[in-house]
């Protein structure tokens, strides 16, 4: 079976920082994902569209429940027995993976497309040492023997372990450790995106810190585009070129983060920014936001956000808004996006988000 | 596992022993008949009457006996038997062999069947054939292994003639040396309807084991990663699920290898099977004390032996086990 | 605060899904099983129309011996000329009785030593263990045989040698249980109310244990009539009753096999392979108790 070519030049002789010209490496159109289950279908993803460019970092934000897991492991093919994607579109370096047999796709895994999971200490196989492992990657795309004990050293390096871990198993490393063997196995085939399903939340303060470093600098050096899966703002403030913020299945904001994180135009992401604190400023304000999300058994008429949104009028619950773009590269889902700024000034008041 | 932790387990291991054989003691004293009636009968000469009776020390007080008792199991004397009027070491190391193969040929069969089919019903979780399966596996376990045995020897051999119907070997049938007998076809003839009787009862526990780590297995994070991984289905199968789910049944094993020695009475009794069981059942049929208390003292030793490295076993296989 | 602190004994998750399992098609057919056989053990002196030993001949005079099955006799009659159908009726009776005292037995001091070597733990847990190892180092039949030898050939030797055979694995799946329940924060509670320990281990573990003792029990009925089967089959039970496998036992002597007399010999394999894996039915833990003497 043979596979397309991937044209690595496109993508490489571009601009070092992620420019809004050039096509990007992954484009995610509508997609739609449901969970088969006992008391009828759950729509996780309903409706998700975004982008993902070459040595981009995106965050995608949201609280649990949100789709945003779904959506990334649609990417890579694997997900539970009862999910099905209904309908739409991932476009991956222009081919479109989600229509691929499974033998194409299972081409594509790791070696273009990887994944960091969420706890490690589960995510390797107990009984086999850190070596096998990584050897095990490699031997997919073809190294082995002398050359592969080579890069395993290196990739070893790359995420700051020396090779006194190679001999040892899973359960005798720590969580940080383990951590960063994942992501060195993630690396391994050079693949051109990582998803990282909340690759720090199983982590002490610290060590996250540590470990986004090293994800961070491997990112920029290599060029990787990563998607960076998590609940928590502050990491995506920390970390990452761009924000995908999910609420409900939904994409309700989107865009370069200085822009989103400081001039949010959703309700929702005002409120998360309200809501965690920040690794770099200290907390002025922790409010969280009241209520919790809907059930994806049914999809509501209008916006999914306004039962809970302060600032809803009548027609966020008759018509849901569509993603549109306002300034460059930012995309916002609100009937109320052009008075941004006002709702804004007043989202940073406490009382605003008190009923 | 640690060095203090291995002695441990040694040590509980020879408690073990130690309180078995002190319990045979006693029990065969407490025989009826006179206390000499554990090692003499009437069937023997005077002269070797004396014997015994000066090797087991029979007219000294009780602990004189206990410790005579001990001292000669250790050098593996174990008195006369009445029945085949030689040593019981001898009768026993003759039959020793029988079961060893009998056990480990049908364990061999079992483990193999169990641990395959365990697998392959993993894989089939909610089909048909799982629904089918199972319930003949479970009757598997609750089939009395003398009537299965019975069975077989009634429609393979009586009634078809494919296999003969008892012993181990064919009657006048020489050999020139003990290898040579136990490597003969007509061993393997006569050691097939025992060892299927024995593997079909056995079966069961591996493949059920199996069935339920492979099941639980596979829903691990580490099998949907080596499924990111993009590795082949076999590679995920194999190497991951099936090297994980198998510990335990290296365990079970183990186990079985001494519970099956024991185990093995009925189907030796049943197919005349030359084996420790069979010894055990005439000795005690025929009050022939010496042999029951050796046979018996034989096959317990083995159990308790295999329970030890069952749990060494185990130790070893596992990585996150006694490495600390 | 203490007075108004009273700690209600928690139904576990295992008793909620006991309940559950009622409706379970594995369990409905263990327990039909079951009951088919209690009717007919109960019924067993009604049922067929001649006493199991009791040597029969036809009308012209001869033995009725190796009939095959007919109307009058729908097993057939063994070599001697009792009634097969008969024998295999009276045999429900003892499986049953056996099964039951042996599944009781095993399973009530399997429970008290579990739970007291659960909950107390310290020298109490380590002798009971210990004692545990030996009985576990044994092994099962050729102990039976030995001790049955011993005390003579009565059914109950054997259901008492079985016993004391059978019952650390029970014990050990209850000591592990009790062990963890015993962190929970109820008992914690109990014991800052000023409950004794014996109050906590009987009012508030012990409830909590009693599906599992159940369950385990239900299998032990199995164990118990298989050993005594083979027992019987060996000859060392009591000959004056009637067992289904002393009728095994009678057949082989008899040459059954030889002459072919499915009839004699399968009928009563049958039942006891059905009325033990009605036990492995019931119990849908079925697994994690079939192997106790692994990893916990």
């Amino acid at each position: 079976m043979t596979l397309p070519p991937v044209s690595q030049t496109d993508y490489i002789s571009r601009e070092t920082r992620p420019g809004y010209d050039v096509p990007p490496l992954l484009s995610v159109r509508d997609l739609r994902v449901s969970y088969r289950t006992a008391s009828g279908d759950v729509h996780a993803v309903d409706g998700v569209s975004f982008d993902v460019r070459q040595a981009e970092m995106v965050g995608l934000v949201g609280e649990s429940g949100c789709g945003k897991t779904t959506a990334a492991r649609a990417l890579t093919g694997v997900m539970a027995g009862n999910a099905r994607v209904t309908s739409g579109s991932i476009l991956f370096t222009g081919r479109d993976i989600l229509n691929y047999g499974v033998e194409e796709m299972r081409a594509v895994r790791w070696r273009e497309i990887s994944f960091v999971p969420q706890s490690a200490m589960n995510s390797l196989d107990p009984v086999y040492r850190v070596e096998q492992q990584m050897r095990e990657v490699l031997r997919r795309g073809g190294i082995r023997g002398r050359p592969a004990g080579e890069r395993t050293i290196e990739l070893l390096d790359m995420v700051g372990l020396g090779t006194d871990v190679l001999r040892l198993f899973p359960h005798q490393l720590s969580g940080g450790m383990r951590q960063r063997v994942a992501i060195a196995l993630a690396l391994a085939l050079d693949p051109l995106l990582v998803v990282a399903d909340e690759p720090v939340t199983a982590l002490d303060v610290i060590v996250q810190r540590e470990v986004l470093d090293t994800l961070r600098d491997l990112q920029k050096r290599l060029r990787l585009a990563v998607i960076m899966i998590t609940h928590d703002i502050s990491v995506v403030a920390y970390c990452c070129d761009s924000i995908v913020v999910m609420y409900a299945g939904q994409v309700v904001e989107s865009g370069p983060s200085a822009t989103v994180l400081g001039a949010p135009a959703h309700p929702y992401t005002m409120g998360l920014c309200n809501a965690f604190p920040d690794l770099e400023r200290a907390a002025d304000l922790l409010v969280p936001i009241q209520g919790s999300p809907p059930d994806l058994h049914d999809t509501p008429a209008g916006c999914r956000f306004a039962p809970r949104c302060p600032f809803a009028i009548d027609r966020c619950a008759q018509e849901i808004p569509p993603l549109m773009e306002t300034d460059a590269g930012h995309k916002v889902a609100c009937w109320r996006d052009t008075e941004a700024p006002i709702l804004r000034a007043r989202a940073t008041e406490a009382a605003t988000w008190m009923r | 596992m640690s060095g203090r932790a291995l002695l441990r387990r040694l040590g509980q291991m020879l408690f073990v022993l130690w309180v078995v054989t002190t319990f045979l003691f006693f029990l065969f004293r407490m025989m009826p008949g006179s206390p000499l009636a554990a090692y003499i009968d009437t069937s023997m000469t005077q002269e070797q009457q004396t014997i015994l009776l000066h090797q087991f020390g029979l007219d000294r007080p009780l602990y004189e006996q206990y410790a005579l008792y001990l001292f000669n199991l250790l050098q593996g004397s174990l008195g006369f038997s009445f029945i085949y009027k030689e040593s019981v070491g001898s009768v026993l190391l003759t039959a020793l062999p029988n079961t060893l193969l009998l056990t480990l040929s049908s364990l061999l069969i079992a483990y193999a069947f169990g641990i395959v089919a365990g697998a392959f019903l993993a894989a089939r979780r909610g089909t048909w054939i799982e629904a089918v399966s199972l319930p003949f596996v479970l009757a598997s376990r609750a089939l009395p292994e003398f009537w299965l045995g019975m069975v077989l020897l009634a429609v393979l051999s009586f009634s078809f003639g494919l296999f003969p119907a008892g012993g181990a070997t064919s009657p006048g049938a020489s050999f020139p040396n003990a290898f040579a007998r136990y490597a003969s076809l007509d061993f393997l003839h006569h050691l097939a309807l025992p060892a299927l009787t024995q593997a079909i009862f056995l079966q069961g526990l591996p493949l059920l084991l199996m069935r339920s780590n492979m099941l639980e297995v596979m829903q691990e994070e580490f099998v949907v990663m080596s499924r990111m991984k993009g590795l082949s289905e076999w590679s995920i199968i194999i190497r991951h699920a099936a090297r994980n789910a198998l510990l335990p049944v290296a365990t079970a094993l183990a186990l079985g290898i001494g519970s099956s020695i024991g185990g093995n009475v009925v189907v030796e009794s049943v197919f005349s099977w030359p084996g420790l069981g069979r010894r055990l059942v005439e000795a005690v049929s025929a009050s022939d004390y010496p042999l029951a208390q050796g046979a018996f003292l034989m096959i317990a030793t083995a159990q308790v032996v295999m329970n030890c490295v069952a749990d060494l076993v185990y130790a070893t296989l596992d990585p996150r086990v006694g490495r600390r | 605060m203490s007075e108004t602190v009273i700690a209600a004994p928690v139904r576990s998750d295992a008793v909620v899904s006991l309940g559950r399992q009622v409706r379970d098609p594995w369990f409905v057919a263990g327990a039909s099983i079951y009951l088919l056989f209690l009717m007919v053990a109960l019924f067993a002196d009604v049922i067929p129309s001649n006493p199991p030993k009791d040597i029969l001949f036809l009308a012209d005079g001869r033995l009725a011996a190796a009939l095959k099955p007919g109307w009058e006799f729908p097993l057939g009659t063994t070599t001697s000329g009792c009634d097969i159908f008969s024998q295999l009726v009276h045999g429900a009776r003892s499986a049953l009785v056996v099964g039951t005292s042996a599944a009781v037995v095993v399973v009530s001091v399997g429970t008290l030593v579990g739970l007291f070597a659960g909950y107390f733990g310290g020298w109490i847990d380590a002798l009971l263990m210990r004692l545990a190892d030996i009985a576990l180092g044994l092994p099962l039949l050729p102990s039976v045989i030995v001790l049955a030898a011993f005390l003579g050939p009565s059914t109950w030797n054997v259901v008492l040698a079985i016993s004391v055979l059978l019952w650390p694995n029970s014990a050990r799946i209850i000591r592990a249980q009790v062990m963890s329940l015993r962190e929970r924060a109820y008992i914690e509670a109990a014991r800052a109310a000023g409950s004794s320990d014996l109050s906590i281990l009987f009012r508030h573990i012990a409830p909590n244990i009693l599906p599992i003792a159940l369950l385990f029990g239900s299998i032990a009925v199995g164990w118990a009539i298989l050993t005594e089967a083979s027992v019987s089959f060996l000859g060392f039970s009591d000959p004056d009753t009637t067992t289904w496998g002393f009728m095994l036992q009678d057949a082989y002597v008899s040459q059954a096999l030889s002459r072919g007399l499915f009839n004699w010999f399968v009928p009563p394999g049958i039942c006891i392979v059905l009325l033990v894996s009605a036990g492995f039915f019931i119990s849908r833990g079925y697994e994690q108790l079939l192997f106790p003497r692994l990893r916990d």
